[in-house]
């Protein structure tokens, strides 16, 4: 069986067009691209525009690539800006048009759910941890990269990723543990 | 040494698989809300990027004499155009206004020496040198 196509090789292919090729190469970030989205972001609807908006936005400029061996990071780069303009955009949105305190934190319904009151603690969690921490737990324990595969792609030093990763899920544990009701929760969503 | 270095910075870090909080944070994989999740974000983003690999593989596919092809379909009747115009300029400017014909712009100018570029016996002096050249 041979070896899955280099990232290289995808964006040679996908310059020329190749519906394929690239097709592969979403197949390959969209979970990564919409972790670092997520991050930044904080909101699943946002991340997932953001996430979608870079691919095309990577693709028209696929010639700027000038390392299409890391493909990943050049588009990780682009995910993280989109996603910064978006919430600029949105804030700017807000103040103009909603009244203060109209997109409110307060539970609805459907969140009586287990599994959706966690997402919502961890939401919160996550937004409190500063941006390069959330995008190196979400890539890690969310999308199972390894130390050096985001040391590569966020081009930052492995030691770095590492003390990140520590430092982020130090103050996770310590914000689920925090809130009455979090352990239990986590006990019965594993 | 470097090795036990890392390997108790390691430990120290905590940075090794965490089930308790990868478990949790699977709840904010939108696939665990909806099973064909990714199927259909690729969907959305190969659907957003067709018209461009459409002109991409149309790029790829021209080759350069298909460039020069569609270059010249646009210069050469430029040219022709200009060409046309030029001569049209010119016939009218023999006609008339300056009242200047070809042949008076050739014709010699009394008086004026005509240049001799060789004389006649010139190949006979050199040729006079020609055996104390070495």
């Amino acid at each position: 069986m041979s070896d899955p196509p280099a990232d290289g090789e995808l964006v040679r292919l996908a310059r020329d067009g190749d519906e394929v090729a690239f097709g592969l190469l979403v197949k390959r970030y969209q979970r990564p691209a919409y972790a670092v989205a997520l991050s930044v972001t904080g909101r699943h609807e946002d991340a997932e525009d953001a996430a979608q908006e870079s691919f095309l936005v990577a693709l028209s400029r696929l010639e700027e690539c000038r390392s299409p061996e890391r493909f990943g990071g050049w588009l990780m780069t682009i995910v993280r800006n989109r996603s910064k303009n978006l919430i600029r955009r949105e804030s700017l949105r807000e103040t103009e048009q909603v009244p203060p305190g109209a997109r409110s934190s307060a539970p609805t319904p459907d969140k009586v759910a287990e599994n959706i009151e966690l997402r919502s603690l961890l939401e919160e969690a996550l937004a409190r941890l500063p941006e390069v921490q959330r995008e190196i737990v979400l890539l890690h324990d969310m999308e199972g990269w390894k130390h050096r595969e985001i040391a590569e792609r966020l081009e930052i030093p492995s030691g770095t990723v590492r003390s990140h990763l520590h430092f982020a899920r130090k103050a996770l544990r310590a914000a689920l543990g925090e809130v009455p009701g979090v352990p239990e929760i986590l006990r019965k969503a594993q | 040494m470097m090795t036990w270095f890392r390997r108790g910075a390691d430990e120290m870090l905590d940075t090794g698989t965490d089930p308790r909080i990868a478990e949790a944070l699977e709840t904010l994989d939108p696939a665990s809300r909806d099973a064909n999740y990714w199927f259909r974000f690729h969907g959305g983003v190969m659907a957003g990027a067709a018209s461009e690999l459409a002109r991409r593989r149309m790029m790829a596919r021209l080759t350069i004499v298909d460039v020069m092809a569609s270059w010249s379909r646009t210069v050469v009747p430029t040219a022709m155009l200009a060409a046309a115009v030029a001569a049209l300029i010119l016939v009218r400017a023999g006609s008339g206004a300056l009242g200047v014909s070809a042949e008076d712009v050739l014709a010699e100018l009394p008086g004026e020496p005509v240049p001799v570029l060789q004389e006649s016996n010139a190949a006979v002096i050199f040729a006079s040198f020609g055996p104390d050249n070495f």
